[in-house]
């Protein structure tokens, strides 16, 4: 197993005073937190501050972690002497924030699995004890592409579900499930899954598991809650004229007229071509004017033509005078 | 061969006109004392119901609630500062999308 150095993880020296290391891990917390970054590793690195943290706030266990360690850099194979565990007493202690559940292979050969607290997903009350009680809700985040927006349909997510059987030690176990996705959601809402949570105590039923949904950013369609914005390139002349042209939308294609005399930026809208719901969102077509690059000698003198004969000056706005 | 489970049916909480004071409380897995403070600071709102046994909340509130008890737990910031971190942190999202598409036109 690789040895962690926690010391690096959290940014500080070995001789770091309490308050140096809680200052540390609350800066980098507020960095990669998921709910606040945009990094794309924030989840496992801030899994890793907390285990970092957990480790060097205590003060047993931070000497215990300094003696063991003594000579391992991080990503060294590690392994805990046989007996190591008879020298430090961790009971009681407990697990005081985060998923403990989660935490590595590492920390757990050193200090055991978490203690007490429950499987927490976002939680803080706990829940082991000699009554009957409804499980934790849980909650996780799922990339879906947008197409299973649009139309619905299976997709299958993989959690590391946190269990805590009857004891109160915490696993983290991977379960698979196939999920129906239903028709319409929009990024950042929440479907639930009714009994898919933590299990009851005793005979109580077991918790929800809400998923936040995020969708997967697409090569062509822009989702702003219902409504789809797309970029649609038109020749100049298809601009000038005006044209019927085809346009992908999640439903298919569909043709669409461009009236004469279009200009770049301009917006058309597709009625009730986003994504479906009560009302349906719209598709808006942003228009790019697109100019081909001259390949022979007649696609030459055409555009001289048009030099010749249009007064044209794309840049009269740029001086004040009029176009 | 192995069989392929159903699969489990979600339901769209957006579908719903509401969630309750106790749905929050079971989703955040935290007491109804404690999501009464987060509504004075306005990090969620009723949109129905006068006594907090009668509040009923948009369903977009349980993300932000739930967004608010993690910063709350994990980074330790009170009611009134996750009220204005979790506004911030829509309106970057917001700014960081409109800047990924300026950027990353499909057709660029």
């Amino acid at each position: 197993m690789e040895y962690k150095d926690y010391y690096s993880i959290l940014g500080v020296e070995r001789d770091a005073s309490a308050d140096d290391i809680k200052r540390a891990y609350r800066k980098l917390a507020r960095k990669y937190h998921p709910d606040v970054s945009s990094e794309t590793d924030a989840e496992s690195k801030f899994q890793e501050l907390q285990e970092a943290y957990e480790v060097l706030k205590d003060p047993e266990k931070r000497a215990a972690y300094d003696q063991l360690g003594q000579g391992y850099r991080q990503g060294q194979d590690f392994r805990p002497p046989p007996d190591w565990e008879q020298h430090f007493d961790f009971g009681g202690g407990g697990f005081t924030g985060g998923d403990a559940g989660a935490f590595s292979d590492f920390f757990e050969s050193l200090f055991g699995q978490a203690t007490g607290g429950g499987a927490r997903g976002f939680g803080g009350r706990g829940g082991a004890g000699g009554f009957h009680g409804r499980g934790q809700d849980h909650t996780a985040r799922v990339e879906i592409p947008l197409e299973t927006a649009y139309s619905g349909g299976q997709h299958t997510i993989t959690l590391q579900s946190p269990e805590s059987p009857a004891r109160g030690n915490v696993q983290a176990r991977p379960r698979s499930l196939n999920v129906r996705i239903p028709a319409g959601v929009t990024d950042g809402q929440q479907i639930r899954l009714s009994g898919q949570g933590g299990g009851g105590i005793g005979s109580g039923a077991s918790g929800d598991l809400y998923l936040e949904i995020h969708l997967r950013p697409h090569r062509l369609f822009r989702p702003e809650g219902r409504d789809i914005h797309l970029d649609l390139p038109i020749a100049s002349w298809e601009a000038a004229l005006g044209a019927t042209v085809k346009v992908p939308t999640l439903g298919g294609e569909v043709d669409t007229r461009i009236p004469a005399g279009a200009r770049s930026g301009q917006r058309l809208r597709l009625k009730k071509r986003g994504l479906p719901g009560s009302p349906p969102g719209d598709q808006y077509l942003h228009l790019r004017i697109v100019a081909p690059k001259p390949e022979t000698d007649e696609d030459r003198e055409l555009y001289e033509r048009m030099r010749d004969q249009m007064a044209f000056d794309p840049r009269a706005g740029l001086f004040g005078r009029a176009a | 061969m192995k069989r392929e489970q159903p699969p489990i049916e979600a339901e769209l909480l957006e579908a719903r006109e509401s969630v309750t004071l106790r749905e929050l409380c079971q989703a955040c897995d935290i007491e109804a004392d404690y999501v009464i403070e987060f509504v004075e600071v306005g990090v969620i709102e009723p949109h129905a119901g006068l006594r907090p046994n009668e509040w009923r909340f948009p369903p977009r509130s349980l993300a932000r609630l739930q967004r608010a008890v993690r910063l709350h737990r994990d980074l330790s910031v009170g009611p009134a500062g996750a009220a204005l971190a979790l506004d911030l942190i829509e309106e970057v999202a917001v700014l960081r999308r409109r800047l990924r598409w300026l950027e990353g036109g499909p057709f660029d």
